[in-house]
């Protein structure tokens, strides 16, 4: 199934990945070669409301005891801006703005 | 013969009986990997303090009379997607070229607790997507046997390190034939245990429903004395299963007389190099000869399963990916871009300049497959074709013990040579992604040459059948002396 130059677009920006314009072209094509390639899945015949099972484990059950984390300090110094022991990040909700 | 092609049992028994020291066997892998790695390429951090530092506990302890494991001051190496405190890990990508350790894996604790000397961490495909270790954000690897020729991937650091004696043994983890793939190419033994056999604590994630950790050695019966040491249940880990650990040496001598091996049809249809076919079917005969009983057997949907694999991967791997988004830890924009405005760029040019070709591909693919409008037409569909992937081996286990194909369709092939062309570097993972899809334990041996390359014979199993599956590797192994060739570099 081919896709859009558009879509790809598209997708770059759900997944939040900036593209160039010769990336767009490029991942246009290559990605387009890969769902032609998946589409046989199609030729499949499958049971609707078939169970879908991802693991032969179900529900491994821990007890729920508060532990203290031993390197708090060490996963914040890893966040590349930071203030006061916390993450810095950018201004999230704004007047008027659309994402 | 040299130190430095001591197997993991040589060398832990001469460490025993005291006939080499650890601190002579690190610093002879030490030299070696000065003499060859500034052509294989194979590490990506060479951590020769911690290894020397490591050496000289294991000694002290040898000397104190507390010798506790074969893997008591062995030299080893692991893949840079596992966390390993006081060394980096990047997954070979820019977005965590910096990035420290914060914790060890659980693979890591183990290892150090049994005496590991760690060397280092080796060269991958960025966050373990490819088959040739040529998307690695830093080096190139090249295949010990040709340095023309790539390794295989994504673990090809590790399959390499091992081939070239830069360590006794490495580890890999293997979502769709990442650790038997490169082990073929490179001539050593790969094993992917069975899903929930080994902790993926600390390991960096991928597809979480496929990746599994496992061993890369010289022969299989070190393959076996590593995974005594890391597999098992986990509380870090809840995809690890409430199985008893067993002595996976146990079973290793015994003969393989009245084994029922299966041969799959589809794995020798079409694109298969007419040169690894011959030695593989070499390989099953002499199966036969050791007493086995060999029958053709049938995986109807085997065609499907690469397609299977190719919707969850990317689809898993987008959702575990989301965490890089240059503010929590990794690369982040703002370090080169001061006029950075809103958090939607430091997200997507982050993730822009952090990630190479194949990660941007595979996280849009997987955007795709689970954006609205197209779940239900390739994600929740792959998910049922893969019920029925994992039923055709369920029901061949009912007639056959094993199961043996090879490993790959070809040999190593050429550096450069696919990478303008993802899908059809994909297929060359045609013969391996049907044991991560379905959980099943699967290894690789090498069983022969071709042009002066190492051709893989690969035996899967049901699940938690290790024993089972060492054993028929084992006795195939010693039945032949191809684990005996070194690569000369």
């Amino acid at each position: 199934m081919a896709i859009t130059k558009e879509e790809v677009k598209h997708l770059a920006k759900l997944a939040r990945i900036g593209l160039s314009k010769e990336e767009v072209d490029r991942f246009q094509k290559q990605i387009t070669s890969i769902l032609d390639y998946v589409d046989m899945l199609k030729k499949v015949t499958v049971e609707k409301g078939e169970k879908i099972v991802m693991s032969d484990v179900e529900n491994i059950l821990r007890d729920d005891v508060v532990k203290q984390s031993k390197n708090q300090e060490k996963l914040i110094e890893q966040a590349p801006d930071q203030k006061n022991g916390h993450i810095k990040v950018k201004t999230i909700l704004k007047k008027n703005e659309t994402i | 013969m040299k130190l430095s092609e001591l197997s993991l049992k040589e060398a832990s028994q001469k460490i025993q009986a005291r006939e080499i020291s650890s601190l002579e066997l690190t610093r002879e892998y030490l030299n070696n990997i000065e003499k060859v790695e500034p052509k294989v390429s194979a590490y990506l951090e060479v951590t020769s303090d911690l290894a020397i530092k490591g050496a000289k506990v294991a000694d002290k302890k040898v000397k104190e009379g507390n010798y506790n494991s074969p893997l008591l001051g062995i030299p080893a190496a692991l893949k840079d997607n596992m966390l390993a405190l006081g060394t980096r890990s990047t997954a070979a990508s820019r977005i965590l070229q910096e990035y420290q350790s914060a914790y060890d894996s659980t693979v890591a604790a183990k290892l150090s607790s049994e005496g590991m000397v760690l060397m280092g961490k080796t060269n991958l495909d960025e966050f373990a997507m490819g088959s040739s270790t040529e998307n690695s954000a830093f080096q190139k690897t090249k295949n010990p046997w040709n340095l023309e020729k790539v390794p295989g991937g994504s673990s090809g650091g590790s399959a390499a390190a091992v081939a070239a004696g830069e360590c006794v043994y490495a580890l890999g983890s293997d979502t769709g034939g990442s650790i038997r793939q490169p082990a073929a190419f490179c001539g050593v033994v790969g094993l992917k245990p069975t899903y929930g056999r080994v902790s993926r604590y600390g390991l960096i994630a991928l597809a979480s429903s496929l990746d599994q950790i496992g061993p890369l050695t010289k022969t299989v019966e070190d393959s076996a004395l590593i995974l005594n040491g890391i597999a098992g249940q986990d509380q870090n880990d809840s995809t690890t299963a409430p199985v008893p650990v067993e002595d996976y040496t146990k079973n290793l001598s015994k003969s393989i007389k009245g084994l029922r091996i299966g041969i799959p049809k589809e794995y020798f249809v079409g694109g298969i190099n007419k040169d690894v076919e011959k030695t593989v079917r070499q390989s099953i005969t002499q199966l036969e000869d050791l007493g086995a009983s060999i029958k053709e057997v049938s995986l109807p949907f085997t065609d499907y399963a690469l397609a299977v694999y190719y919707i969850i991967l990317p689809a898993e791997a987008s959702a575990n990916l989301s965490r890089y988004d240059g503010v929590r830890y990794g690369y982040s924009i703002i370090k080169d871009d001061k006029k950075i405005k809103d958090l939607f760029s430091v997200y997507s040019e982050s993730r822009a300049k952090g990630f190479g070709d194949e990660v941007k591909r595979r996280i849009m693919i997987g955007t795709y497959s689970l954006s609205s409008g197209f779940y239900d037409a390739y994600y929740r569909r792959a998910q049922k074709v893969r019920e029925l992937v994992k039923n055709d081996f369920a029901e061949v286990f009912t007639d056959v013990d094993v199961l043996a194909t090879p490993t790959t369709p070809t040999t190593a092939f050429g550096l450069d040579e696919m990478m303008d062309d993802p899908l059809t570097m994909y297929l060359s993972d045609i013969f391996t992604v049907s044991a991560n899809i379905s959980g099943i334990p699967a290894i690789s041996v090498p069983c022969g040459f071709s042009d002066g390359l190492p051709v893989g014979l690969q035996f899967m199993a049901k699940p938690y059948a290790e024993s089972l599956l060492l054993q028929v590797a084992h006795q195939f192994e010693q039945n032949n002396s191809w684990y005996k060739e070194k690569a000369v570099i």
